[in-house]
Protein backbone atom coordinates (compact mmCIF):
# COMPACT_ATOMS: atom_id res chain seq x y z
CA UNK A 1 0.00 0.00 0.00
CA UNK A 2 1.00 3.44 -0.81
CA UNK A 3 2.33 6.18 1.53
CA UNK A 4 -0.65 8.44 -0.67
CA UNK A 5 -3.22 5.72 0.32
CA UNK A 6 -2.20 5.62 3.90
CA UNK A 7 -2.82 9.09 4.13
CA UNK A 8 -6.30 9.44 2.41
CA UNK A 9 -8.09 6.53 3.51
CA UNK A 10 -10.98 5.98 5.33
CA UNK A 11 -8.69 5.98 8.46
CA UNK A 12 -7.49 9.35 7.87
CA UNK A 13 -10.83 10.79 7.27
CA UNK A 14 -12.61 9.30 10.64
CA UNK A 15 -9.44 10.34 12.56
CA UNK A 16 -10.69 14.03 11.99
CA UNK A 17 -14.25 12.98 14.00
CA UNK A 18 -13.92 14.10 18.10
CA UNK A 19 -15.94 10.44 18.76
CA UNK A 20 -14.97 7.06 17.15
CA UNK A 21 -17.91 6.11 14.24
CA UNK A 22 -19.39 3.55 16.90
CA UNK A 23 -20.62 6.39 19.75
CA UNK A 24 -23.72 6.45 18.54
CA UNK A 25 -24.92 8.32 21.52
CA UNK A 26 -22.75 11.40 21.07
CA UNK A 27 -23.17 11.18 17.20
CA UNK A 28 -27.23 11.68 18.05
CA UNK A 29 -26.18 14.50 20.25
CA UNK A 30 -24.37 16.20 17.48
CA UNK A 31 -27.43 16.09 14.83
CA UNK A 32 -29.62 17.49 17.61
CA UNK A 33 -27.62 20.14 18.34
CA UNK A 34 -27.41 20.55 14.49
CA UNK A 35 -30.80 20.56 13.81
CA UNK A 36 -31.46 22.82 16.61
CA UNK A 37 -29.51 25.45 15.48
CA UNK A 38 -28.12 24.77 12.20
CA UNK A 39 -24.52 25.86 11.49
CA UNK A 40 -21.98 24.93 9.56
CA UNK A 41 -19.65 23.32 12.04
CA UNK A 42 -21.86 21.26 12.94
CA UNK A 43 -23.31 20.16 9.30
CA UNK A 44 -19.90 19.61 8.49
CA UNK A 45 -19.25 17.16 11.54
CA UNK A 46 -22.56 15.05 10.67
CA UNK A 47 -22.01 14.86 7.12
CA UNK A 48 -18.53 13.78 7.78
CA UNK A 49 -19.96 11.25 10.49
CA UNK A 50 -22.28 10.06 8.08
CA UNK A 51 -19.75 9.46 4.95
CA UNK A 52 -17.42 7.85 7.37
CA UNK A 53 -20.32 5.20 8.77
CA UNK A 54 -21.48 4.75 5.33
CA UNK A 55 -18.07 3.94 4.01
CA UNK A 56 -17.16 1.88 6.37
CA UNK A 57 -20.48 -0.50 6.36
CA UNK A 58 -19.88 -0.99 2.68
CA UNK A 59 -16.54 -1.65 3.11
CA UNK A 60 -17.49 -4.14 5.79
CA UNK A 61 -19.73 -5.80 3.66
CA UNK A 62 -16.95 -5.83 0.29
CA UNK A 63 -14.99 -7.40 2.32
CA UNK A 64 -17.42 -10.43 2.81
CA UNK A 65 -18.45 -10.52 -0.56
CA UNK A 66 -15.40 -11.28 -2.67
CA UNK A 67 -17.89 -10.79 -6.10
CA UNK A 68 -18.33 -7.09 -5.63
CA UNK A 69 -16.13 -4.72 -7.49
CA UNK A 70 -13.96 -1.83 -6.08
CA UNK A 71 -15.41 0.48 -8.81
CA UNK A 72 -18.77 -0.73 -7.19
CA UNK A 73 -17.87 0.80 -4.01
CA UNK A 74 -17.83 4.79 -4.80
CA UNK A 75 -21.51 4.63 -6.15
CA UNK A 76 -23.17 2.95 -3.74
CA UNK A 77 -21.65 4.55 -1.01
CA UNK A 78 -22.49 7.54 -3.10
CA UNK A 79 -25.75 6.84 -3.51
CA UNK A 80 -26.40 5.95 -0.13
CA UNK A 81 -24.77 9.30 1.28
CA UNK A 82 -27.30 11.43 -0.99
CA UNK A 83 -30.20 9.08 0.43
CA UNK A 84 -29.03 10.19 3.89
CA UNK A 85 -28.48 13.49 2.75
CA UNK A 86 -32.15 14.05 1.03
CA UNK A 87 -34.19 12.20 3.70
CA UNK A 88 -32.86 12.97 6.92
CA UNK A 89 -35.21 16.31 7.76
CA UNK A 90 -37.98 13.77 7.81
CA UNK A 91 -36.61 11.82 10.85
CA UNK A 92 -38.52 12.88 13.73
CA UNK A 93 -36.72 10.94 16.76
CA UNK A 94 -33.12 12.62 16.17
CA UNK A 95 -31.84 11.16 18.87
CA UNK A 96 -31.95 8.04 16.63
CA UNK A 97 -30.09 9.53 13.31
CA UNK A 98 -27.11 7.10 13.80
CA UNK A 99 -29.62 3.85 14.20
CA UNK A 100 -31.17 5.20 11.12
CA UNK A 101 -28.44 5.81 9.02
CA UNK A 102 -27.64 2.28 9.62
CA UNK A 103 -30.93 1.37 8.60
CA UNK A 104 -30.75 2.99 5.03
CA UNK A 105 -27.14 1.59 4.67
CA UNK A 106 -28.90 -1.75 5.30
CA UNK A 107 -31.69 -0.96 2.91
CA UNK A 108 -29.73 0.06 -0.09
CA UNK A 109 -27.51 -2.73 0.44
CA UNK A 110 -30.25 -5.59 -0.10
CA UNK A 111 -31.35 -3.51 -3.16
CA UNK A 112 -27.67 -3.14 -4.26
CA UNK A 113 -27.69 -6.67 -3.89
CA UNK A 114 -30.80 -7.47 -5.30
CA UNK A 115 -30.70 -5.70 -8.89
CA UNK A 116 -26.96 -6.45 -9.14
CA UNK A 117 -26.26 -8.59 -12.69
CA UNK A 118 -24.61 -11.61 -11.37
CA UNK A 119 -24.04 -14.35 -13.81
CA UNK A 120 -24.71 -17.73 -10.74
CA UNK A 121 -24.66 -21.23 -11.72
CA UNK A 122 -27.82 -22.87 -11.43
CA UNK A 123 -26.68 -25.25 -8.20
CA UNK A 124 -25.57 -22.15 -6.10
CA UNK A 125 -28.08 -20.93 -3.35
CA UNK A 126 -29.56 -17.58 -3.39
CA UNK A 127 -27.52 -14.72 -1.94
CA UNK A 128 -28.36 -14.56 1.74
CA UNK A 129 -27.75 -11.10 2.07
CA UNK A 130 -31.44 -10.60 0.85
CA UNK A 131 -32.62 -11.44 4.04
CA UNK A 132 -31.18 -10.12 6.67
CA UNK A 133 -31.60 -9.70 10.44
CA UNK A 134 -32.80 -5.92 11.50
CA UNK A 135 -29.43 -5.27 13.31
CA UNK A 136 -26.70 -6.34 11.27
CA UNK A 137 -24.37 -7.35 13.84
CA UNK A 138 -21.18 -7.86 11.57
CA UNK A 139 -21.43 -4.35 11.21
CA UNK A 140 -23.20 -2.55 14.20
CA UNK A 141 -21.30 -5.05 16.73
CA UNK A 142 -19.21 -2.33 17.77
CA UNK A 143 -21.42 0.01 18.49
CA UNK A 144 -24.17 -2.26 19.90
CA UNK A 145 -21.54 -3.36 22.16
CA UNK A 146 -20.89 0.07 23.22
CA UNK A 147 -24.35 0.89 24.26
CA UNK A 148 -24.45 -1.67 26.49
CA UNK A 149 -20.92 -0.91 28.34
CA UNK A 150 -22.34 2.51 28.15
CA UNK A 151 -25.15 1.71 29.84
CA UNK A 152 -23.24 -0.59 33.00
CA UNK A 153 -21.32 2.84 32.90
CA UNK A 154 -24.86 4.72 33.87
CA UNK A 155 -25.57 2.03 36.58
CA UNK A 156 -24.88 3.02 40.60
CA UNK A 157 -21.87 1.68 41.22
CA UNK A 158 -22.89 -1.23 43.47
CA UNK A 159 -24.59 -3.04 40.14
CA UNK A 160 -21.68 -2.64 37.77
CA UNK A 161 -19.36 -5.78 38.83
CA UNK A 162 -22.96 -7.45 38.63
CA UNK A 163 -24.03 -6.09 35.20
CA UNK A 164 -20.37 -6.56 33.41
CA UNK A 165 -20.27 -10.21 34.76
CA UNK A 166 -23.86 -11.24 33.92
CA UNK A 167 -24.54 -9.10 30.22
CA UNK A 168 -20.54 -9.16 29.46
CA UNK A 169 -18.75 -12.17 30.61
CA UNK A 170 -22.65 -14.19 30.16
CA UNK A 171 -22.17 -16.27 33.58
CA UNK A 172 -24.62 -17.72 35.63
CA UNK A 173 -26.25 -17.03 38.65
CA UNK A 174 -24.29 -19.00 40.50
CA UNK A 175 -20.72 -17.72 39.21
CA UNK A 176 -21.58 -14.06 40.05
CA UNK A 177 -22.49 -15.12 43.44
CA UNK A 178 -19.34 -16.80 44.16
CA UNK A 179 -17.22 -14.67 42.70
CA UNK A 180 -19.14 -11.50 44.91
CA UNK A 181 -19.20 -13.59 47.99
CA UNK A 182 -23.28 -12.85 47.39
CA UNK A 183 -26.13 -15.00 47.60
CA UNK A 184 -27.70 -16.04 44.67
CA UNK A 185 -31.29 -14.61 45.49
CA UNK A 186 -29.38 -11.33 45.66
CA UNK A 187 -27.84 -11.41 43.07
CA UNK A 188 -31.05 -12.31 41.13
CA UNK A 189 -32.28 -9.37 42.64
CA UNK A 190 -29.55 -7.26 41.33
CA UNK A 191 -30.45 -8.71 38.15
CA UNK A 192 -34.07 -7.32 38.09
CA UNK A 193 -32.76 -4.04 39.45
CA UNK A 194 -30.40 -3.51 36.44
CA UNK A 195 -32.83 -5.05 33.85
CA UNK A 196 -35.24 -2.04 35.12
CA UNK A 197 -32.85 0.36 34.52
CA UNK A 198 -31.42 -1.26 30.74
CA UNK A 199 -35.30 -0.68 30.02
CA UNK A 200 -35.03 2.80 30.67
CA UNK A 201 -31.82 3.45 29.24
CA UNK A 202 -32.28 5.76 25.68
CA UNK A 203 -29.26 4.66 24.15
CA UNK A 204 -30.22 1.13 24.79
CA UNK A 205 -33.64 1.29 23.55
CA UNK A 206 -32.70 3.15 20.13
CA UNK A 207 -31.16 -0.07 19.42
CA UNK A 208 -33.70 -2.17 21.56
CA UNK A 209 -36.34 -0.48 18.88
CA UNK A 210 -34.65 -1.94 15.53
CA UNK A 211 -36.38 -5.45 17.69
CA UNK A 212 -39.82 -4.05 17.16
CA UNK B 1 -73.09 -2.47 17.03
CA UNK B 2 -72.37 -2.66 13.36
CA UNK B 3 -68.82 -4.36 11.91
CA UNK B 4 -66.59 -2.02 9.23
CA UNK B 5 -64.03 -2.79 7.46
CA UNK B 6 -61.21 -0.78 9.68
CA UNK B 7 -62.50 -2.44 12.96
CA UNK B 8 -59.87 -5.76 12.54
CA UNK B 9 -57.19 -3.00 12.20
CA UNK B 10 -58.25 -1.18 15.01
CA UNK B 11 -58.39 -4.21 16.93
CA UNK B 12 -55.21 -5.67 15.98
CA UNK B 13 -53.41 -2.06 16.75
CA UNK B 14 -55.21 -2.52 20.40
CA UNK B 15 -53.31 -6.04 20.80
CA UNK B 16 -50.10 -4.47 19.61
CA UNK B 17 -50.50 -1.45 21.99
CA UNK B 18 -51.43 -3.42 24.79
CA UNK B 19 -48.45 -6.13 24.18
CA UNK B 20 -45.94 -3.23 23.38
CA UNK B 21 -44.76 -3.26 26.84
CA UNK B 22 -43.92 -7.29 26.61
CA UNK B 23 -42.34 -6.84 22.97
CA UNK B 24 -39.83 -4.22 24.13
CA UNK B 25 -39.14 -6.31 27.01
CA UNK B 26 -38.42 -8.84 24.24
CA UNK B 27 -36.27 -6.66 22.56
CA UNK B 28 -34.10 -5.56 25.29
CA UNK B 29 -33.35 -9.14 26.04
CA UNK B 30 -32.59 -9.91 22.74
CA UNK B 31 -30.49 -6.54 22.28
CA UNK B 32 -28.28 -7.93 25.34
CA UNK B 33 -27.80 -11.58 24.06
CA UNK B 34 -27.24 -9.33 20.58
CA UNK B 35 -24.96 -7.24 22.40
CA UNK B 36 -21.89 -9.74 23.53
CA UNK B 37 -21.51 -10.80 19.82
CA UNK B 38 -17.97 -9.84 19.51
CA UNK B 39 -17.06 -11.38 22.61
CA UNK B 40 -18.18 -14.53 21.43
CA UNK B 41 -15.62 -17.32 19.64
CA UNK B 42 -18.44 -18.56 17.44
CA UNK B 43 -18.82 -14.92 15.63
CA UNK B 44 -14.83 -14.77 14.64
CA UNK B 45 -15.43 -15.59 10.85
CA UNK B 46 -18.47 -13.14 10.58
CA UNK B 47 -16.87 -10.89 11.79
CA UNK B 48 -13.48 -11.12 10.70
CA UNK B 49 -14.13 -8.01 7.87
CA UNK B 50 -15.30 -6.11 10.92
CA UNK B 51 -12.35 -6.66 12.90
CA UNK B 52 -10.15 -5.47 10.15
CA UNK B 53 -11.77 -2.45 9.04
CA UNK B 54 -12.00 -1.46 12.77
CA UNK B 55 -8.33 -2.22 13.08
CA UNK B 56 -7.37 0.20 10.71
CA UNK B 57 -9.98 2.88 11.49
CA UNK B 58 -8.57 2.71 14.65
CA UNK B 59 -10.02 1.78 18.26
CA UNK B 60 -10.04 5.10 20.40
CA UNK B 61 -9.13 5.19 24.20
CA UNK B 62 -12.52 5.49 24.97
CA UNK B 63 -13.72 2.24 23.38
CA UNK B 64 -11.96 0.08 26.34
CA UNK B 65 -14.19 -2.24 26.04
CA UNK B 66 -14.48 -3.11 22.53
CA UNK B 67 -10.54 -2.91 22.37
CA UNK B 68 -10.49 -5.61 24.97
CA UNK B 69 -12.66 -7.56 23.05
CA UNK B 70 -10.70 -6.84 19.96
CA UNK B 71 -7.38 -8.51 22.00
CA UNK B 72 -9.04 -11.70 22.51
CA UNK B 73 -10.17 -12.24 19.12
CA UNK B 74 -6.87 -11.43 18.17
CA UNK B 75 -5.46 -14.38 20.36
CA UNK B 76 -8.15 -16.54 19.18
CA UNK B 77 -6.91 -15.90 15.52
CA UNK B 78 -3.16 -16.43 16.37
CA UNK B 79 -4.03 -20.04 17.54
CA UNK B 80 -5.51 -20.83 14.31
CA UNK B 81 -3.51 -20.66 11.19
CA UNK B 82 -6.80 -21.30 8.58
CA UNK B 83 -7.82 -18.16 10.05
CA UNK B 84 -4.84 -16.49 10.14
CA UNK B 85 -4.22 -16.78 6.44
CA UNK B 86 -8.28 -15.65 5.81
CA UNK B 87 -7.04 -12.03 8.11
CA UNK B 88 -4.21 -11.50 5.93
CA UNK B 89 -6.22 -12.02 2.55
CA UNK B 90 -8.94 -9.68 4.06
CA UNK B 91 -6.20 -7.13 5.39
CA UNK B 92 -5.10 -7.35 1.66
CA UNK B 93 -8.53 -6.78 -0.02
CA UNK B 94 -9.18 -3.66 2.66
CA UNK B 95 -5.85 -2.60 1.01
CA UNK B 96 -7.20 -2.99 -2.32
CA UNK B 97 -10.63 -1.64 -1.36
CA UNK B 98 -9.08 1.72 -0.13
CA UNK B 99 -6.32 2.33 -2.60
CA UNK B 100 -9.31 2.37 -5.35
CA UNK B 101 -10.75 5.37 -3.92
CA UNK B 102 -9.47 8.32 -1.79
CA UNK B 103 -11.82 8.92 0.83
CA UNK B 104 -10.68 12.56 1.60
CA UNK B 105 -11.76 13.82 -2.05
CA UNK B 106 -14.78 11.51 -2.93
CA UNK B 107 -16.14 13.31 0.97
CA UNK B 108 -15.04 16.73 -0.50
CA UNK B 109 -16.93 16.12 -3.94
CA UNK B 110 -20.09 14.43 -2.76
CA UNK B 111 -20.56 16.52 0.52
CA UNK B 112 -19.02 20.00 -0.38
CA UNK B 113 -16.99 20.54 2.62
CA UNK B 114 -13.36 20.45 2.88
CA UNK B 115 -11.19 19.46 5.60
CA UNK B 116 -7.54 20.80 6.12
CA UNK B 117 -5.19 18.46 7.26
CA UNK B 118 -4.56 17.44 11.02
CA UNK B 119 -7.90 19.37 11.75
CA UNK B 120 -10.48 18.20 14.22
CA UNK B 121 -14.12 18.69 13.04
CA UNK B 122 -15.92 19.72 16.20
CA UNK B 123 -19.23 20.97 16.59
CA UNK B 124 -20.20 24.01 19.10
CA UNK B 125 -19.79 24.38 22.32
CA UNK B 126 -23.03 21.69 23.80
CA UNK B 127 -23.45 25.04 26.45
CA UNK B 128 -24.52 27.50 23.72
CA UNK B 129 -27.62 25.22 22.85
CA UNK B 130 -30.31 24.55 24.24
CA UNK B 131 -31.53 21.29 22.91
CA UNK B 132 -34.77 19.54 24.07
CA UNK B 133 -34.56 16.08 24.68
CA UNK B 134 -34.14 14.29 27.55
CA UNK B 135 -31.84 12.22 26.52
CA UNK B 136 -29.11 14.55 25.61
CA UNK B 137 -26.14 14.35 28.21
CA UNK B 138 -23.21 16.53 27.39
CA UNK B 139 -19.96 14.49 28.09
CA UNK B 140 -19.28 16.96 30.91
CA UNK B 141 -22.25 16.34 32.72
CA UNK B 142 -22.15 12.61 32.84
CA UNK B 143 -18.27 13.24 33.74
CA UNK B 144 -19.42 14.74 37.06
CA UNK B 145 -16.53 14.29 39.78
CA UNK B 146 -19.16 12.38 41.78
CA UNK B 147 -16.32 11.81 44.26
CA UNK B 148 -15.40 15.78 44.74
CA UNK B 149 -19.12 15.86 45.43
CA UNK B 150 -18.59 13.43 48.35
CA UNK B 151 -15.67 14.98 49.90
CA UNK B 152 -17.15 18.39 49.76
CA UNK B 153 -20.33 17.07 51.09
CA UNK B 154 -17.70 15.16 54.22
CA UNK B 155 -15.94 18.15 54.55
CA UNK B 156 -19.06 19.74 55.26
CA UNK B 157 -20.03 17.48 57.92
CA UNK B 158 -16.82 17.91 59.75
CA UNK B 159 -17.13 21.23 59.95
CA UNK B 160 -20.59 21.78 60.44
CA UNK B 161 -20.17 19.06 63.81
CA UNK B 162 -17.18 21.33 64.83
CA UNK B 163 -19.10 24.52 64.66
CA UNK B 164 -22.07 23.07 66.57
CA UNK B 165 -19.87 21.19 68.96
CA UNK B 166 -17.83 24.59 69.83
CA UNK B 167 -19.88 27.05 69.13
CA UNK B 168 -23.71 26.03 69.47
CA UNK B 169 -26.60 28.08 69.24
CA UNK B 170 -26.92 29.14 72.68
CA UNK B 171 -31.02 29.81 72.69
CA UNK B 172 -31.37 26.39 71.67
CA UNK B 173 -31.92 25.26 75.23
CA UNK B 174 -34.43 22.98 76.01
CA UNK B 175 -37.76 25.51 76.74
CA UNK B 176 -39.37 24.67 80.25
CA UNK B 177 -43.16 24.29 80.61
CA UNK B 178 -45.26 27.23 82.57
CA UNK B 179 -48.50 25.01 83.34
CA UNK B 180 -47.95 22.44 81.02
CA UNK B 181 -46.91 24.31 78.49
CA UNK B 182 -43.59 25.31 76.55
CA UNK B 183 -42.58 28.20 77.58
CA UNK B 184 -42.34 29.49 74.40
CA UNK B 185 -46.07 29.15 73.49
CA UNK B 186 -47.19 31.12 76.39
CA UNK B 187 -49.54 33.97 75.17
CA UNK B 188 -50.72 31.80 72.08
CA UNK B 189 -53.81 30.14 71.89
CA UNK B 190 -54.73 26.71 71.59
CA UNK B 191 -56.54 24.30 69.28
CA UNK B 192 -59.51 24.29 71.75
CA UNK B 193 -59.45 28.66 71.80
CA UNK B 194 -58.65 28.70 75.08
CA UNK B 195 -56.49 31.54 75.62
CA UNK B 196 -53.37 30.69 78.11
CA UNK B 197 -52.23 32.78 80.87
CA UNK B 198 -51.32 35.88 79.01
CA UNK B 199 -49.93 37.53 82.49
CA UNK B 200 -47.53 40.24 82.30
CA UNK B 201 -45.11 39.99 79.96
CA UNK B 202 -45.22 36.12 78.46
CA UNK B 203 -45.72 37.23 75.38
CA UNK B 204 -43.11 39.45 75.15
CA UNK B 205 -40.55 36.76 76.75
CA UNK B 206 -41.50 34.71 73.38
CA UNK B 207 -41.23 37.50 70.99
CA UNK B 208 -37.81 38.32 72.88
CA UNK B 209 -36.17 35.05 72.72
CA UNK B 210 -37.56 34.78 68.96
CA UNK B 211 -36.01 38.27 68.32
CA UNK B 212 -32.93 36.73 70.48
CA UNK B 213 -32.66 34.28 67.93
CA UNK B 214 -32.59 35.97 64.71
CA UNK B 215 -29.67 37.46 65.46
CA UNK B 216 -27.62 35.07 64.93
CA UNK B 217 -26.49 34.14 60.82
CA UNK B 218 -24.70 31.32 59.76
CA UNK B 219 -23.26 30.65 56.35
CA UNK B 220 -24.30 26.70 55.56
CA UNK B 221 -24.72 26.32 58.84
CA UNK B 222 -21.44 27.30 59.45
CA UNK B 223 -19.15 30.18 61.00
CA UNK B 224 -21.83 31.94 63.39
CA UNK B 225 -22.17 35.42 64.06
CA UNK B 226 -24.92 37.60 65.47
CA UNK B 227 -25.99 41.16 64.92
CA UNK B 228 -25.05 43.26 68.11
CA UNK B 229 -27.97 46.21 66.91
CA UNK B 230 -30.68 42.77 67.15
CA UNK B 231 -29.19 41.35 70.16
CA UNK B 232 -29.50 44.57 72.08
CA UNK B 233 -33.01 45.18 70.79
CA UNK B 234 -33.87 41.62 72.57
CA UNK B 235 -32.15 42.47 75.29
CA UNK B 236 -34.45 45.51 75.85
CA UNK B 237 -37.70 43.64 74.86
CA UNK B 238 -36.82 41.09 77.71
CA UNK B 239 -35.95 43.03 80.47
CA UNK B 240 -39.19 45.43 79.75
CA UNK B 241 -40.90 41.57 79.99
CA UNK B 242 -39.34 40.51 83.01
CA UNK B 243 -40.03 44.18 84.68
CA UNK B 244 -44.13 43.63 83.71
CA UNK B 245 -44.54 40.52 84.55
CA UNK B 246 -47.63 39.76 86.40
CA UNK B 247 -47.16 38.54 89.98
CA UNK B 248 -49.60 35.36 89.69
CA UNK B 249 -46.85 34.29 87.06
CA UNK B 250 -43.20 33.29 88.02
CA UNK B 251 -40.71 34.77 85.96
CA UNK B 252 -38.89 31.65 83.99
CA UNK B 253 -35.66 31.26 84.98
CA UNK B 254 -34.42 31.11 80.68
CA UNK B 255 -35.49 34.84 80.98
CA UNK B 256 -32.65 35.71 82.99
CA UNK B 257 -30.54 32.87 81.49
CA UNK B 258 -31.47 34.41 77.85
CA UNK B 259 -30.56 38.03 79.14
CA UNK B 260 -27.07 36.77 80.92
CA UNK B 261 -26.61 34.78 77.20
CA UNK B 262 -27.19 38.24 75.06
CA UNK B 263 -24.94 39.82 77.86
CA UNK B 264 -22.43 37.48 77.02
CA UNK B 265 -22.66 37.99 73.36
CA UNK B 266 -22.77 41.30 73.33
CA UNK B 267 -19.38 41.39 75.42
CA UNK B 268 -18.01 39.24 72.78
CA UNK B 269 -17.89 41.83 70.81
CA UNK B 270 -20.73 40.83 68.34
CA UNK B 271 -20.81 42.78 65.49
Amino acid sequence: MSYRTELRSLDSLASHLPFALDETERVNEAYSRYVAHPGPADARLVDLWTYCYIRRYFLIKFLRETAFRSSELEQVVERTYRKVESRRHQLERLDKYAQWVSVICRNTYVNFVSRRRTVTPLESVPHPAVEMPDVELDVDAGAVFLALTAAIGRLPGFLQPTARMRYVENLSYEEIARITGKRVPTIRAYVHKICARFRKDQGLSAWADRYL
Amino acid sequence: MKLSDSMPIALWNAVRRGAMPFRRRRALRALLVDARHPLEPDNDDRLMAFWAVLARTGLRDHQGELLDAGRRFARRMQRDPQRRAAWTHMRLRLDALEGALDAHAHFERISGHRIEPGETVTNRPAARHHVRSRNLRSPARRALPRRGMLATLAVWLVLFTWTNTTAPDPFAFEPVGQSGYAWEQVGERTRGATPLPAGGGTVTYAAALEHARSARYTWLGLFPSYDATVLGEARDMMALAIEQADGGYSVPEQAYRTLDIIDGLLAQGAR
